[in-house]
């Protein structure tokens, strides 16, 4: 394999090889559409696979800062009863996660509006892409953060933007975190990303949850939200309530049609204890990444190289093998560096080098010997296969 | 044997031209429930199933009437209304383009000429799923969430002329459909509570709107209806005619009997044309 790693040819066919993917890119064309893989795993990651099948994250502990009312079926006057008891124990922030996007019954809407306006530790979401307005308190919420989340629409939820550059307006969750944690509030802004990934964490199992009914009805002890961050949101009753409810890596059922898994308010719960934790995903940077992807074919080329001239009865069979294994084993190395390291390498660029050495090689190697005739380019494609 | 070929091209030729000629009908007849006839020569023929309509044909249909038209797309119109027409003058078929090619390579296109974006480059254009639950996601510019009815004209218009169906169901949870409007740009009350006959409470969505809370329908009779707008109305102040007729016309509203305070927004408007306040309210009842 080694006898062949320092050749011309194999260096020149592997800078081939990243010739033919940039020509690819350069097609102003979509042509995705025509393959059906893609189509299938249009939104899937292959770090899904990390919280599906290597149970990422399934030992996390509860996280006890942060407190879920389950607004369900309340109306805005049971809203507005829930946000007093929870604030008359002094958390750190209360944050609702419920769009009131019209006016509705005068008392309701007085005694919210009343306390948007005037609570500085309350937070109000809001659909940044709403068509008709951004809600009924909208204008008089003092801290407001937009609850959407980056992904294919009804696709699976993986990123989140925590400022929306256009507008500077944070997210639901960042707003929250502004409230309740300015030091870690702080550090997420140095960190200067257009889009986060998710760190998911923990299931609705795994945050402590009150019944906003309840509560108001004096059957839960307030004194729980004390110090703590509260998300009002609500919380599906059973699996087939899919009310506000979202795809995440978390599902069960990784690929494929199934039922979203995740309430929204939840969502925003594991991105809070990211941001509080700093347990952020970080990204591989894309020089090394296609420097790993350059490396990676050079080798395999060389070993392509030196099965075609010397084992070519074997060559087809051999490079397919060697290319299956080395996509199960990137594709393992990915998910090991995203399941420990919590760090995502992106290897699309290193599968698809390896896809490609073999018909680049084909086409290399009627190059160089049509060079060889012409112009006596001195190539070791020259002698007969063995 | 070309000879021949080329002697028979001529009459073949004048074949396709007739057969270009040839004017196809615009319609054949389905279903007449009453008596909707051709107008031939003066006197009328009743129509019956299977009879082809021409474009310059002219037909009859009386009053209480129903004549199902088949066009050439295979499409059905309908007609209930009396009329004395052209056919050329019908509702047209809807005309849609079904080939199965066509639509293919026009999805090709789509595909080719879709623009493909990073999340990271333009997060906005990915950030359509927002995490809330929704309360108050009102289509209506007014407040329906409980609606008090006995009679009188009332239109609910629907936000951005939005055209959809009233379903009315007879329970909050997993009720039967018991009525259902035809597609509108707005909801008539009076038209939904003369096919509800019997006074009650029902509960109704848009059609693809439906949600664990229902809107409330209180169909009332004349006198539990008459007490309640009494009883709301005791708390109105009376001041100038106009203002008088705006706090009345704002309490009905604050208590869910729309026909009323739609009267009282209109008289308010009616006396005081100038006040923007009472246009803006208004406005709300209307298109």
């Amino acid at each position: 394999m080694f006898k062949y790693l320092f050749k011309r040819d194999t260096l020149f066919a592997t800078l081939a090889v990243f010739l033919v993917m940039g020509f690819f890119s350069f097609i102003p064309i979509n042509t995705h559409f025509l393959d059906p893989i893609h189509l299938a795993l249009s939104d899937f990651d292959y770090n899904d696979l990390a919280y599906a099948k290597m149970h990422k994250n399934e030992n996390s502990p509860t996280d006890t800062n942060i407190v879920i009312v389950n607004v369900g079926q309340g109306n805005r006057q049971d809203i507005a009863a829930m946000i007093a008891t929870v604030d008359a124990q002094s958390p750190k922030a209360i944050g609702v996660d419920i769009l009131f996007n019209d006016k509705k019954d005068a008392i309701g809407d007085s005694l919210l509006s009343t306390l948007f306006s005037s609570n500085k530790k309350l937070i109000g979401a809001y659909n940044i892409n709403a068509q008709g307005g951004r809600g009924y308190f909208y204008k008089q919420s003092t801290n407001k953060g937009f609850a959407n989340f980056v992904g294919q629409e009804e696709g699976v939820i993986r990123h989140f933007t925590p400022v929306e550059k256009k507008e500077q307006v944070p997210a639901f969750a960042v707003a929250v975190l502004k409230v309740a944690d300015v030091k870690n509030y702080e550090e997420l802004l140095k960190r200067k990303q257009t889009t986060e990934i998710i760190n998911y964490k923990r299931k609705a199992d795994k945050y402590l949850i009150i019944d906003g009914m309840d509560l108001i009805a004096g059957k839960a002890v307030p004194s729980v939200f004390a110090n703590k961050i509260v998300l009002l949101g609500y919380v599906s009753s059973n699996v087939n309530d899919v009310e506000d409810k979202h795809f995440t890596p978390m599902n069960e059922k990784y690929t494929g049609r199934s039922l979203p898994d995740m309430n929204g308010v939840f969502i925003h719960a594991n991105i809070i204890s990211m941001m509080q934790d700093q347990d952020y995903i970080h990204r591989m940077p894309a020089w090394l990444m296609w420097s790993i992807a350059f490396l990676l074919c050079w080798l395999h080329m060389s070993l392509f190289i030196k099965d075609y001239l010397e084992n070519h009865l074997w060559f087809h069979l051999l490079a397919k093998i060697a290319q299956i294994i080395s996509a199960v084993f990137f594709v393992y190395i990915g998910l090991l560096f995203f399941h420990q390291f919590d760090t995502q390498m992106n290897m699309v660029a290193t599968l698809a080098a390896i896809i490609l050495a073999v018909d680049v090689l084909y086409f290399y190697e009627a190059f160089a010997t049509w060079l060889h005739k012409k112009k006596g380019y001195k190539t070791i494609f020259t002698h007969k296969h063995d | 044997m070309i000879s021949k070929i080329f002697r028979l091209l001529p009459i073949l030729l004048i074949c396709f031209s007739l057969v270009s000629f040839a004017d196809d009908p615009a319609y054949v007849v389905f279903y007449n429930s009453g008596k909707a006839a051709k107008i031939v020569l003066g006197k009328a023929v009743i129509l019956k199933k299977g009879d082809q309509l021409y474009k310059t044909d002219q037909i009859s249909i009386p009053d209480q009437t129903q004549l199902a038209l088949v066009c050439a797309n295979f499409s059905v119109v309908q007609i209930k209304t009396k009329m004395n027409k052209l056919v050329n003058d019908l509702p047209s078929c809807a005309k849609q383009n079904t080939s199965a090619s066509s639509a293919y390579f026009k999805y090709i296109w789509n595909s080719f000429a879709h623009k493909h974006v990073t999340p990271d480059k333009d997060p906005r254009a990915y950030m359509k799923t927002y995490g809330a639950v929704s309360r108050g996601n009102s289509f209506s510019k007014l407040y329906i969430d409980t609606i008090y009815y006995n009679n009188g004209p009332l239109k609910l218009y629907w936000k951005q002329g939005r055209v959809a169906e009233v379903e009315v169901y007879n329970a909050a949870q997993d009720g039967d459909v018991i009525f259902k409007s035809k597609a509108a740009k707005y909801a008539k009350l009076d038209s939904i509570a003369l096919k509800l006959k019997k006074p009650g409470k029902y509960y109704w969505d848009l059609k693809g709107e439906q949600s664990a809370n229902k809107k409330v329908f209180i169909f009332l009779n004349a006198l539990a209806y008459q007490k309640l707008r009494n009883k709301v109305l005791a708390n109105a102040i009376t001041t100038s005619p106009a203002e008088t007729a705006y706090l009345k016309a704002f309490v009905l509203e604050e208590n869910h009997l729309l026909t009323d305070a739609a009267y009282y927004y209109k008289l308010a408007t009616q006396l005081a044309p100038t006040n923007e306040a009472y246009a803006i309210s208004y406005a709300k009842f209307l298109p």
